[in-house]
């Protein structure tokens, strides 16, 4: 389990409170979607987790230490592709080089993640060329290249088709699996029920309720998390 | 010139309102070294954030961040730097990293001199060692002329000093063929490729120290920018990590740029131990 803990945190923007305050602690297994209607404050509340971005006030902190002193342990994936200009190995490569790996030792790494995102025979192709699908898995095995304990991950499928959505989430359970940890924001419900272990329900830049996933999705506590999974 | 950059930042603000970049405008002395090469795809695969980098020297670039053209600054005169925060340009100033200025001069002329104050009254005086000037009001021109200034009480006058209004390569390829000096950043000579019968002169006094800001551009003067991203791009530049990756940055197995925002960590007499 990664302890995680919000001790009174706020985030405000142009003289506007954005998110909080936010007191949280929670221990994370399994994936943890975080759910909410647009514009509640999910992005946000994941963005200042990896500490892109830092709040006006209060503390975040991962198993004790200052979410911005451990974004190592830690891959993300964000909503739109990132592929930068070269290949998908080189993409793929990049974290690696940055820590300072060998080449030996990122050329081993390399084949596993390649095989694992079943982009092996796309190696030496310009990441450009991928698909939509494919660059979402590519960014995916290259958070995953040094080790992190947890992926946090924002709305990684919602532009992706249904094809592309069943293969990304495949490989998100083959991952899970293994025992890496994630934080996962979504809109699809329908998704959210099948991964989560917890659910993180945001409402108008609170945590309006942190429950397991089979409670949350039978018995949600708050009447905005009710009407929320109804669709309304 | 000009003409591509006004085309470029039309191009750069007609994109920028939905996606996830930033425009940067910068010194061509960080562009040239290719440090950017090295941590820009480092800092966008982590954080989604692509940064557009619009080189230019140091005056020209805070003309741009003046415009509202640019979301941050990275620049490397600190006078001007502040001058930007206190007409509310900009909301804050970060240490980034630093290197040094260095005296470049031909190997074979044999002059050694015992300090730089030695070199400028000797330059000013005898009118004999030729000098090349960048000219443009860029970072590296406004400490050459705050040298001048110091040593000398002076401005340079005279043939020997040459003004070419272009940037570090141009005015080290000019240095190269005519056997000339001039003052360049550390960064961009190691970098430089035609170095011919040029020489370090002199390096090491704490006047030469080169530091390098980032500023991030006021929004509420120009609404429009991406202080957002920008404030994640200053987050990660002055993490531990970015900090590490800026350190082990090297040309020819040479170190750079050294980490500087740090004040606790760094040794600014120890870095870059070239």
């Amino acid at each position: 389990m990664i302890n995680l803990n919000y001790k009174s945190v706020s985030f405000s923007q142009n003289g506007t409170n954005l998110l909080g305050p936010i007191d949280l602690e929670i221990n994370l297994r399994g994936i943890t979607n975080v759910l909410g209607y647009n514009g509640a404050g999910k992005s946000l509340f994941l963005e200042l987790c990896h500490a892109l971005i830092m709040p006006q006030s209060g503390q975040i902190r991962w198993d004790g230490q200052p979410a911005n002193t451990t974004r190592d342990s830690r891959g993300y994936i964000f909503q739109h592709r990132i592929t930068l200009r070269r290949s998908v190995k080189n993409n793929i490569a990049l974290p690696m080089q940055a820590a300072g790996w060998t080449k030996n030792i990122i050329n081993k790494r390399l084949d596993e993640l390649l095989y694992m995102a079943k982009l092996t025979s796309k190696a030496n192709e310009p990441a450009s060329t991928l698909s939509g699908g494919e660059a979402q898995r590519m960014a995916l095995v290259r958070a995953l290249a040094t080790y992190p304990k947890l992926v946090i991950m924002d709305e990684p499928t919602s532009s992706l088709d249904p094809n592309a959505t069943t293969e990304f989430e495949k490989l998100i359970k083959k991952i899970a699996s293994s025992g890496v940890k994630f934080l996962w924001a979504t809109h699809n419900v329908t998704q959210a029920k099948q991964f989560a272990d917890d659910v993180i329900f945001i409402a108008s830049g609170k945590v309006a309720e942190y429950s397991p996933g089979d409670i949350f999705f039978i018995a949600p506590k708050t009447l905005i998390a009710q009407q929320y999974i109804k669709g309304l | 010139m000009k003409f591509l950059i006004g085309l470029f930042l039309i191009i750069a603000t007609t994109i920028h309102a939905n996606e996830q970049k930033i425009i940067l405008s910068s010194t061509t002395s960080t562009q040239n070294s290719g440090l950017y090469d090295h941590i820009l795809p480092i800092f966008t695969a982590e954080t989604g954030i692509s940064v557009k980098v619009v080189a230019v020297g140091t005056g020209q670039a805070i003309r741009i961040a003046k415009n509202g053209d640019a979301d941050a600054l990275l620049v490397h005169h600190r006078p001007s730097e502040d001058a930007f925060i206190e007409e509310d340009y900009g909301t804050q100033r970060f240490d980034v990293m630093y290197n040094d200025f260095v005296l470049i001069g031909p190997k074979t002329d044999g002059i050694i001199f015992n300090n730089l104050n030695e070199f400028f009254n000797t330059a000013q005086i005898s009118g004999s060692l030729n000098f090349v000037s960048r000219g443009d009001d860029s970072g590296t021109h406004k400490k050459e002329l705050e040298l001048w200034g110091y040593f000398n009480n002076m401005p340079p006058l005279g043939k020997w000093y040459r003004e070419i209004g272009s940037g570090m390569g141009a005015a080290l390829n000019m240095a190269s063929a005519t056997n000339s000096y001039t003052i360049s950043d550390r960064g961009t000579w190691l970098s430089f490729g035609n170095k011919g019968d040029l020489v370090i002169k002199w390096a090491g006094d704490s006047i030469m120290q080169n530091p390098y800001g980032l500023i991030l551009v006021n929004p509420k003067k120009f609404p429009h920018t991406r202080y957002k991203q920008a404030r994640i791009f200053a987050n990660w530049i002055t993490s531990p990590k970015g900090q590490k990756i800026i350190g082990d940055y090297r040309v020819d197995g040479k170190q750079l740029f050294c980490p500087d925002s740090d004040k606790e960590k760094n040794n600014r007499l120890a870095c870059p131990a070239q």
